[in-house]
């Protein structure tokens, strides 16, 4: 909704995590006097009956849309503009503000659509996800998805399972590390470092990647040193 | 190590070494660690003197091996402990290696390491050194590094990590006396707390560790830094460890767990880890350089031509049929069978034994029992010597020559997508490989695989549908001269492993393991390793299946004399009739139970007198293949899955065997094929 201030959008999200994530009651002695709250209650967001805070379902949808912002804006930052761990959080709030929803689809589809943020935490699901749009070519992908010998760098690991995350880890494949796929069939083959392993989709799709040079490829050069 | 795994099997030490017992006159201890396929046991070779075979494959130490080295007047009691990637541990594999280092107290710590894969390796010297272990670092296979253009400056990384670095390549012996020097003079570990972990995505794990080390009052071989942030990763182990030891403090240290658990989204191992990669990184930036473009080398070209489908699949399929069909099959099993059986055997040794038993022996049943038609040493030493010797032997040369190229891990990543389907990963490629060998070594082997779907599905192929080296060398002499006859036992198999795999990943719960496999540089076969290796798994195949043909021919003399074999071949004679072969072919699945080769064997008998028609041929080759395991077999089958799985595995394979042998006879016969 247009024209919501950003302070309200901050106290939507919080809302939003705390009702719907975490099951909580708002403590409303903070909110009572907040201008923006108020507002909030004016447009018809947010319903306020005695004690209890609830988001209305024009309120909830909203609400989803910050946060989805705002998890998204993190998930720029720190994959693509590779931005350290405290100044993300900062930024991200700053940042979230500003992704209107064309910029918003435009930046989760240069995400490669991702699932979660840098903490882990899922992003609500857009528009464009429930399309899976590719036009722009996603400047992060899944070594799944990576062209074959286009040299990338990995981003995060998204593994639902621990075991999963031992086993990416056991081979070397964290955050930072360069990643080529020499062949993506039947399974795939990956170079990470100057090793090379073969995993299986499963494995594959949860790492995900940054492409150096999407559409560069590099054959057969082996990586640098480590 | 296979051959170390059947040291443990036979209860015997390995022909590599004592295995069980340090020495009594060593007075420290040695330990080598390090994450699979670095070389350890080269290098375990090289300080010990002792041959230890070498292996490419990821993940197949899993026993440990001990030896003794002398420095510099010193003795030193050597192990080598199984590979490991992390000290918190992922597999029984490194639960072990874990245990040497917490429970043998070594006196120095030789971390073996890959040295083109530095950033990788140092992720866990971080991790010793934060134990306070002695660590002396080797990086190992220095001659591949400088292939790939990578200078490491040795003196930068030792003040960087404060630890002895050592570059050496196991397999010339370089770095060798520079790493006996560094032995000598024990290095003094640096503070455990020489590295530092930032806090990550709020988690501040130098704080909580802080914090639970000020708790610990035991006394523990590893450093209470590293115990405590092995609690914070929810190491069950060290909780044990700490709720036995330091049992007054430990609620409260739990609480301190919980309580820093709570506060991260990811995993505390995972954000550790990112830590410990940004340390390694800062190293390898300041110890290594890279001085030229990396050439490409023969191996890698190679290996691109056994991982890609398009030209890995006929390579496989040449591979197979040159050495397989013309190698085991046709030189083994005919040429050198030949000569074994008929030349030497038929012509002098058993006419030898037999005037030897005659001028020797008044009573005739034991004069039966030694050279009679089933005698032990006519009928059970000619078909272990003659006959299955050969054949086996070729096969694990063949395979010993594979392992050795590291061509098994590529067949791994070749064979996935199709073995997923039937309820396997990649890995279980080298029991089923080896099944083609001996199938009772291959199911010893299914304990490799990580899951006890995954090994269930891999038993009962190995039960079924794999034929073993002996098998198969007959058969293939059998089909030799009719090469439809040999596609439709070849093709009916084939159908038989994947429906019945295919059916077991429906029918058991749960789904395939995920799939991931280190696949090192094709390397040059080593003469000298290929044949230690063929010789330790003939020996212990020997040993194996030598007594079981001796009692094989025992009790089918017991039960020749006591009426007992004639009343089970009238009784197995109807199941034979049914699938339409001759009821003299019952005795032949009577041997097939004491052992399939066995069978086999006698088939190839009876085939040379001509009893059967091409048809028959192939239905008793299908039956017999699918039929009962051998009694090793079984017998392995119930010890390593229990006796209520074996039972019903053999089962399983009895009916199917039968089964599937009467629709092909009536679909040969029906159809009017003529073989």
């Amino acid at each position: 909704m247009e024209g919501l201030s950003e302070r309200a959008e901050e106290i939507l999200e919080q809302l939003w995590i705390l009702i719907e994530e975490q099951r909580a009651q708002p403590a409303l002695a903070v909110l009572r006097d907040d201008e923006a709250f108020g507002s909030l209650c004016e447009t018809g967001l947010v319903r306020l009956d005695d004690s209890r805070v609830t988001l209305t379902q024009q309120g909830r949808k909203e609400a989803e849309g910050c946060v989805r912002r705002h998890r998204l804006a993190e998930r720029l930052l720190v994959d693509v503009l590779d931005t350290a761990d405290d100044e993300m959080h900062r930024t991200g709030c700053k940042l979230e503000h500003s992704l209107h929803r064309g910029l918003e689809e435009r930046v989760c589809t240069i995400l490669g659509h991702p699932r979660a943020c840098p903490h882990g935490k899922p992003i609500p699901p857009g528009e464009c996800c429930r399309r899976l749009e590719r036009e722009v070519e996603p400047l992060l992908t899944t070594a799944a998805d990576l062209p074959a010998d286009e040299p990338a760098v990995i981003a995060y690991l998204s593994s639902k399972d621990v075991a999963d995350l031992r086993k990416l880890m056991a081979i070397g494949a964290l955050p930072g590390t360069g990643i080529v796929v020499r062949q993506r069939f039947p399974s795939y083959l990956i170079e990470l470092g100057a090793s090379e392993f073969g995993i299986d989709e499963h494995m594959a799709r949860q790492i995900h990647v940054r492409r150096k040079a999407p559409g560069k490829r590099r054959r057969w050069r082996r990586g640098a040193p480590g | 190590m296979l051959a170390k795994l059947f040291a443990r099997v036979r209860g015997s030490p390995t022909c590599c070494g004592p295995t069980a017992h340090p020495d009594a006159a060593a007075t420290g201890q040695i330990a080598l660690v390090g994450s699979p396929n670095v070389g350890k046991s080269v290098l375990f070779g090289n300080l010990t003197g002792m041959y230890v075979i070498v292996s490419n494959y990821p993940g197949t130490t899993v026993e440990v091996s001990r030896g003794v080295s002398e420095v510099a007047g010193r003795r030193y009691e050597v192990v080598d402990t199984p590979g490991m990637y992390s000290l918190l541990p992922l597999s029984e594999e490194e639960r072990v290696a874990r245990r040497i280092l917490i429970h043998g107290r070594p006196d120095v710590v030789i971390q073996v390491a890959d040295a083109k894969n530095l950033e990788r390796m140092l992720l866990l010297t971080f991790q010793l050194i934060e134990a306070g272990l002695p660590v002396i670092l080797v990086l190992n296979m220095m001659d591949e590094a400088r292939a790939r253009g990578l200078r490491v400056n040795a003196a930068a990384l030792e003040s960087e990590l404060g630890v002895p670095v050592v570059l050496a390549v196991g397999t010339t012996g370089e770095g060798m006396d520079k790493l006996r020097r560094r032995i000598r003079s024990l290095p003094t570990p640096p503070a455990p707390d020489r590295f530092r972990y930032c806090p990550r995505e709020g988690f501040a794990a130098e704080e909580h560790a802080s914090r639970i080390e000020a708790l610990l009052a035991g006394q523990y071989a590893l450093s209470k830094r590293a115990l405590a942030l092995l609690l914070l990763q929810g190491d069950q182990e060290v909780h044990e460890l700490i709720r036995g030891l330091d049992a007054e403090a430990y609620p409260q240290i739990r609480q301190i767990v919980e309580e820093a658990q709570r506060t991260v989204v990811r995993p505390v191992e995972y954000l550790l880890m990112l830590e410990r990669r940004r340390w390694a990184t800062a190293a390898v930036q300041r110890a290594v350089s890279v001085t030229g473009p990396p050439v490409r080398t023969w191996g890698d070209r190679l290996s691109w031509i056994l991982v890609n489908p398009i030209t890995g699949i006929p390579v496989l399929i040449l591979a197979l049929y040159l050495t397989l069909y013309k190698f085991v099959g046709g030189f083994g099993a005919g040429t050198v069978v030949d000569l074994l059986e008929e030349h030497v055997f038929r012509n002098h040794v058993t006419p030898f034994l037999i005037s030897l038993a005659g001028q020797l022996i008044p009573w005739a049943p034991i004069r039966d029992l030694l050279v009679g038609d089933y005698g032990v040493l006519t009928l059970g030493l000619r078909y272990a010597v003659a006959i299955i010797l050969p054949i086996v032997t070729l096969f694990f040369l063949v395979f010993s020559l594979i392992e050795d190229v590291g061509y098994l891990p590529r067949l791994a990543l070749l064979v996935d997508r199709t073995f997923k389907k039937i309820g396997l990963s990649g890995r279980a490629v080298i029991p089923i490989v080896l099944g083609f060998g001996c199938g009772t070594m291959a199911t010893m082997v299914t304990r490799t695989l990580s899951s006890k779907r995954e090994r269930m599905i891999a038993t009962l192929l190995l039960s079924l549908a794999v034929p073993c080296s002996a098998q198969l060398g007959v058969i293939l002499a059998l089909l030799s001269g009719r090469p439809a006859a040999l596609l439709i036992w070849a093709g009916v198999l084939a159908f038989v492993y994947l429906i019945v795999g295919f059916l077991a990943d429906r029918v058991l719960p749960g789904q395939a393991d995920p799939f991931y496999v280190e696949i090192p540089p094709l390397r040059l076969p080593q003469l000298s390793n290929i044949v230690a290796k063929t010789y330790a798994r003939v020996k212990w195949y020997f040993m194996e299946v030598l007594p079981l043909f001796l009692l094989a021919s025992v009790l089918i003399w017991l039960g020749r004399l006591t009426g007992l074999f004639g009343l089970v071949i009238r009784g197995l004679e109807f199941p034979v009739r049914w699938i339409g072969m001759p009821p003299r072919t019952a005795q032949v699945f009577l041997f097939g139970f004491f052992r399939r080769d066995y069978g086999a064997a006698g088939l190839y008998d009876l085939h040379r007198a001509g009893a059967f028609t091409g048809v028959q041929l192939v239905v008793g080759a299908v039956a017999l293949t699918l039929f009962m395991p051998c009694v090793a077999q079984f017998l392995m089958t119930a010890k390593e899955r229990g006796w209520w799985a074996g039972l019903a595995i053999a089962g399983t394979v009895s009916v199917t065997a039968f089964v599937v042998a009467f629709v092909v006879f009536h679909a040969l016969t029906g159809l009017g094929v003529v073989l």
